[in-house]
């Protein structure tokens, strides 16, 4: 046809076709508009939470040892990351004493925490200091700066003298809040802030200090978690003694926030995905109908010298151009996703208008929204070749069969093609091929029930029942009846909007839990085991809860199962798995309990059932890193004393519970008499922090106090945000669906006027015209609702408990009633579309 | 019958005046083969647990320029015999040769390509397209053709019919009479071997009926166009050259 003939045609065929032509529209717009909010909203998130997970680390990447930091280690940094910002660090304790004029007098001391800065700290995030200042500018030779806690046990104040290390330093400010202090267990002391040449001045760089060398990287451009992952292999990579480096990046830095990102992004795939699918659901529906409603013309076409395949491009070009508006509108308003989540709540997202419309969402959409669209519409229209062109001599042209390599043809296409877009949503090529045989399978059963539904009705006559029951269940077997594909529809449409809610609701709540509500605001180090019923006191006099305190004894692995640690660095662990060799040589921490922390869950063996006395608890991934198994020995040397520990127990741990959480535990009575210290974390009111520390410092003096409120909270803040994302997607997501559902029933129904107008000239009143369809709608919307539910039930499981990694126990109400929306849609909407035909005088319809 | 059956000898099919600007598909036709021609065509239909045969054994050709009429009451398997001989229906036995060309071995690509410009077909109930206007289902067959004045002649074929004045209108707007010359027009622009008409007066009061069959046997003088005509009326039946009477699916007699 020519080109200008075709455009007016198809003009031509909208126009008459109203109606399906905005639904399909509507279809593809949603679904797409879930993809591009998701993809923008994702990035938008993303940038937030990595600032943050940033500003926990104070850099990008961390590298750390124990020893000065290898010569080859800037060239390494050189070749891999020529652009970074470097800073070094240096962390080591001292003692700290008020210089004093007064003779005679010990000088109030303490052992404080020195982190000696040499370049710009920290590289992302602030300090907050008082006075107002960065450390460039207050850090100088002579001057430091010092955490109030300092200043309270020492009784000094700005501008006082510190002894440290033998030289004097001016207090410059005080450090209110430092975002990058987050390992308590490690803490020695209150922290004082030193410039390097400061550190020359005194005599700390003798032999004997234990001194933390850290390289801080900021990188240029943002890159996610999988490059700066290339980058710490390829700079371990440039240096020699590689082993003895630890790098983090700042996606390790808060296990509680990079679970939450993690899983967060994981669901707002399948929310996107999900969306995408329904959309392509009510696409097929609505070209089938469409298709149905023409098949006379379908039949002249073929009679004029059209091929089916010339026909069904026709369609195809239709259907493609409609869903390339729908993939427009749903681009356009999926893209303003981060501007309106803004402008709704702004402190939880304030860069909205730079998030909005990226051009990645924005293609991704568009391609995604286009392909699904036309591979929905493939199988339904290879109905075109089912129209006989003898039907336009004979309405009761018997329809012709499709030829087979048409239909696997498009079948296989639909599958693949809804492979590909799932492995592109979902960035795994498991969860994709497992999405797509999830909805084969939930498919497959909705087409075998439908199917015997059908059997079952055709035995209907022999039973007894009432006429209007007989009627309407039999004329779901009539031909071209579309109850197949009708359950089918309604029935992968409930899967996925009861997935949906499902999903939803588990992981909101699970966020909710997260959140810090119980988790501690304060943290006390150093606490000796003979002190603890005082401290403890102390809390409990400022009315703290939640108080939590475990004891710590620092050890080292000397052997594991008869192995010692030497030969297992050199035999079982391969050189380049260096996590783990630094996890056999660094210092251990372990410690007791008689009962199991809130946090932790054994998932092998049990804990201190064994009758020996030495029994040894460890986290599961550690075992797995240390290659320690149930059962085996492993010898400590605890401060000079060999200590054998049988393992009997596995744990798994939930880090996001801001709980004091322990690799090993031993149990209590094994390590009676070894020299260690207690940690404690308690829940106290903002109020009471101080008078805490007063009393604490006044009567303990070497217990250290850390206020940890501030990065609770922004961690917290957070994960609200995730949990108000996850609600917003899912509920949108859902009715989104709710309404393609109710659409896709309604394209179905609309060919009923012929039957209700002969209903009424056979003189039945609308009343049981109404009670017959009802019947019919009511079983198809039960056996799809049912079928869809269980299968949602089944998806929700396997995305919480695989994907998510948490325990999964979808909401039984949630899937009853999408079993009753199902239903409910079903009869509603069928009796909606009927209804124009039901208040229509008959004849007009008959004599068209 | 057996008359019919004649070795043919061939002879390119004559291409038309050049005034008469008209695509051409010239192959090679046999000078005395039938325009359409079947032989022992029989549909059975299978209705429930029997099988109900609608066309039994039916041999017939139709020459070119040749018109025919196929009379009989209603069930007697005329509009099923109109359409197995257009490649619209499968015979369950039998074969149909339109222009020398075998039917029943061609798949439905090649029974569609057949049709194209081959068969011209006017319905009892019209089958306009409804979504095009008059000038524009005039022109489809003309555009699927290739052609490229199919505008000028869908225009001269509209005015041929007494519909100048309705190119714009749209089926929903034209009476049943105006719809029918309008696929009169339709059926006739692409120059075909064969017009196939299906009770095409079914719809239509007597007067307006008549002035429609006026039309259709004058066109069909201008081009030579072949006929078959399916009716249950004996009176329109008369117009055509011959007359075949079907009953119960069998073809009974043959007159002139």
């Amino acid at each position: 046809m020519k080109r200008a003939g075709l455009v007016t045609f198809l003009i031509r065929e909208t126009r008459g076709a109203l109606g399906r032509a905005s639904f399909l529209v509507v279809c593809v717009a949603i679904g797409v508009a879930a993809v591009v909010t998701v993809a923008s909203l994702s990035s938008a998130v993303r940038a937030e939470l990595r600032s943050n997970s940033r500003q926990l680390l104070a850099a990008d990447l961390s590298i750390e040892s124990r020893q000065p930091l290898p010569d080859d280690l800037g060239a390494a940094i050189d070749a891999a990351a020529p652009d970074a910002e470097r800073t070094h660090v240096r962390e080591m304790a001292s003692m700290v004493a008020l210089a004093t004029d007064e003779e005679g007098t010990a000088p109030r001391s303490r052992l404080a925490e020195l982190k000696v800065v040499e370049g710009r700290f920290p590289l992302h995030g602030e300090l907050i200091l008082e006075p107002a200042g960065t450390l460039s500018n207050l850090l100088t030779p002579e001057t430091v700066v010092c955490a109030p806690d300092l200043l309270d046990t020492l009784g000094a104040s700005i501008g006082d003298t510190l002894d440290i290390g033998g030289a004097g330093f001016r207090i410059a400010a005080e450090v209110l809040e430092e975002p990058d202090r987050m390992e308590f267990g490690l803490v020695l002391g209150p922290r004082v802030f030193m410039s390097q040449a400061g550190l020359e001045r005194t005599s700390l760089l003798g032999v004997g200090n234990r001194v933390k060398y850290r390289m801080l990287l900021r990188v240029t451009g943002n890159p996610e978690r999988g490059a700066l992952e290339d980058l710490e292999d390829e700079i371990e990579a440039g240096v020699a003694s590689a082993e003895r480096l630890r790098t983090i990046n700042h996606f390790q830095a808060q296990p509680g926030v990079r679970r939450g990102l993690e899983r967060f992004t994981s669901y707002l795939g399948l929310v996107a995905l999900l969306s995408l699918a329904l959309g392509g659901i009510g696409v097929a529906q609505v070209v089938r109908a469409w298709l149905g409603a023409r098949t006379r013309e379908v039949a002249v076409w073929r009679c004029l010298g059209l091929t089916p395949g010339e026909i069904l491009r026709l369609f195809l070009l239709h259907a493609l151009l409609l869903a390339g508006l729908g993939s427009v509108l749903g681009a356009a308003v999926g893209g303003a996703a981060p501007l309106i989540a803004s402008l709704a709540a702004p402190d939880l997202f304030p860069n909205g208008l730079e998030h909005s419309w990226p051009p990645g969402a924005v293609a991704r959409g568009l391609v995604l929204g286009m392909g699904v669209a036309l591979l929905f519409a493939l199988p339904a229209l290879t109905a075109v070749w089912r129209v006989p062109p003898a039907l336009v001599l004979r309405a009761d042209a018997v329809p012709l069969a499709p030829p087979r390599s048409i239909q696997l043809a498009s079948l296989t296409v639909l599958l693949a093609g809804l492979t590909l877009s799932a492995w592109w949503q979902s960035e795994r090529k498991l969860y994709a091929v497992g999405f797509v045989v999830g909805l084969l399978v939930v498919g497959g059963a909705l087409y075998l029930g439908a199917r015997g539904l059908l059997a079952l009705v055709a035995r209907v006559p022999r039973m007894q029942l009432p006429p209007a029951l007989t009627h309407s269940l039999a004329a779901l077997a009539r031909p071209g009846a579309g109850t197949i594909g009708a359950v089918v529809a309604l029935g992968l449409g409930t899967l996925v909007v009861t997935t949906l809610a499902l999903v939803e609701s588990e992981l909101a709540e699970r966020l909710d839990e997260a959140l810090p509500d119980t988790a501690p605001s304060v943290f006390m180090v150093d606490i000796q085991p003979d002190q603890w019923p005082g401290v403890e006191g102390e809390l409990e006099a400022v009315g703290a809860d939640n108080i939590a305190s475990l004891p710590v004894v620092m050890a080292r692995l000397s052997a594991i199962d008869g192995a010692s640690v030497d030969e297992l660095l050199d035999e079982r662990l391969p050189s380049g798995d260096r996590r783990s060799r630094w996890r056999l040589t660094r210092e251990q921490r372990l410690t007791w309990f008689t009962e199991l922390p809130e946090s932790n869950r054994i998932i092998a063996g049990a804990l201190w059932q064994d009758p020996r006395p030495n029994e040894l608890s460890l986290e599961e991934n550690f075992a797995a890193e240390i290659g320690a198994k149930l059962g085996d020995t492993i010898t400590f040397d605890v401060q000079g004393i060999p200590v054998e520990l049988v393992v009997t127990s596995l744990r798994q741990i939930e880090w996001e519970s801001f709980a004091i959480n322990f690799f090993l535990a031993v149990e209590p009575g094994a390590l009676e008499g070894a020299p260690g210290m207690r940690l404690a974390a308690a829940r106290i009111a903002p109020e009471a922090e101080s008078t805490l520390q007063d009393n604490v410092v006044a009567a303990y003096p070497n217990v250290t106090l850390l206020r940890v409120r501030p990065i609770l909270e922004k961690v917290g803040a957070l994960l609200a945000r995730i949990a108000f994302a996850v609600r917003v997607l899912g509920g949108f997501a859902i009715v989104a669906g709710l309404f393609i559902l109710a659409g896709t029933v309604t394209a179905a129904n609309l060919r009923r006027q012929r039957e209700v107008a002969l209903w009424k000239t056979l003189g039945l009143t609308r009343a049981t015209i109404v009670r017959l369809f009802a019947v019919e709608f009511l079983t198809v919307g039960l056996l799809a609702g049912a079928l869809g539910s269980i299968g949602a039930y089944g998806f929700a499981w396997a995305f919480v408990e695989l994907v998510l990694e948490l325990e999964s126990s979808p909401s039984l109400l949630i899937v009853a009633t999408g079993l009753g929306i199902a239903t409910f849609l079903s009869v509603l909407a069928g009796l909606a579309a009927s209804a124009h035909a039901l208040s229509t005088p008959p004849g007009r319809v008959l004599r068209s | 019958m057996d008359a019919n059956r004649v070795s043919p000898t061939f002879e390119p099919k004559p291409c038309p005046p050049a005034s008469r600007a008209v695509p051409c598909t010239p192959y090679p036709v046999p000078m005395t083969a039938p325009r359409v021609a079947c032989q022992g065509l029989t549909k059975t239909l299978r209705s429930g647990s029997h099988d109900l045969t609608v066309v039994k054994d039916v041999d017939l050709a139709v020459q070119p320029a040749e018109s025919l009429a196929i009379l009989g009451p209603s069930g007697s398997g005329k509009s099923t015999l109109l359409g197995l001989l257009a490649g619209l229906d499968r015979p369950t036995r039998g074969t149909v040769q339109v222009d020398g060309q075998e039917l029943t071995t061609m798949n439905e690509d090649e029974l569609a390509r057949l049709r194209r410009g081959t068969l011209g077909f006017v319905f009892q109930s019209f089958q306009l397209l409804t979504n095009l206007t008059a000038l524009e289902n005039v022109r489809v067959p003309l555009e699927l053709m290739g052609f490229q004045g199919a505008a000028a002649r869908a225009t001269e074929l509209l005015g041929q019919v007494g519909l100048a004045e309705r190119l714009t209108h749209y089926p929903s707007q034209l009476s049943g009479g105006e719809m029918q010359r309008v696929a009169l027009a339709r059926a006739f622009g692409p120059r075909p071997s064969l017009i196939l008409a299906d009770e095409p007066t079914g719809n239509l009061d007597a007067e307006t009926g008549e002035r429609v069959l006026d039309l259709l046997f004058d066109l069909r003088q201008d081009e030579g166009t072949s006929l078959v005509l399916v009716t249950h009326d004996a009176a329109l039946a008369q117009r055509a050259e011959r007359r075949l009477h079907m009953a119960a699916g069998e073809a009974v007699r043959l007159e002139q």
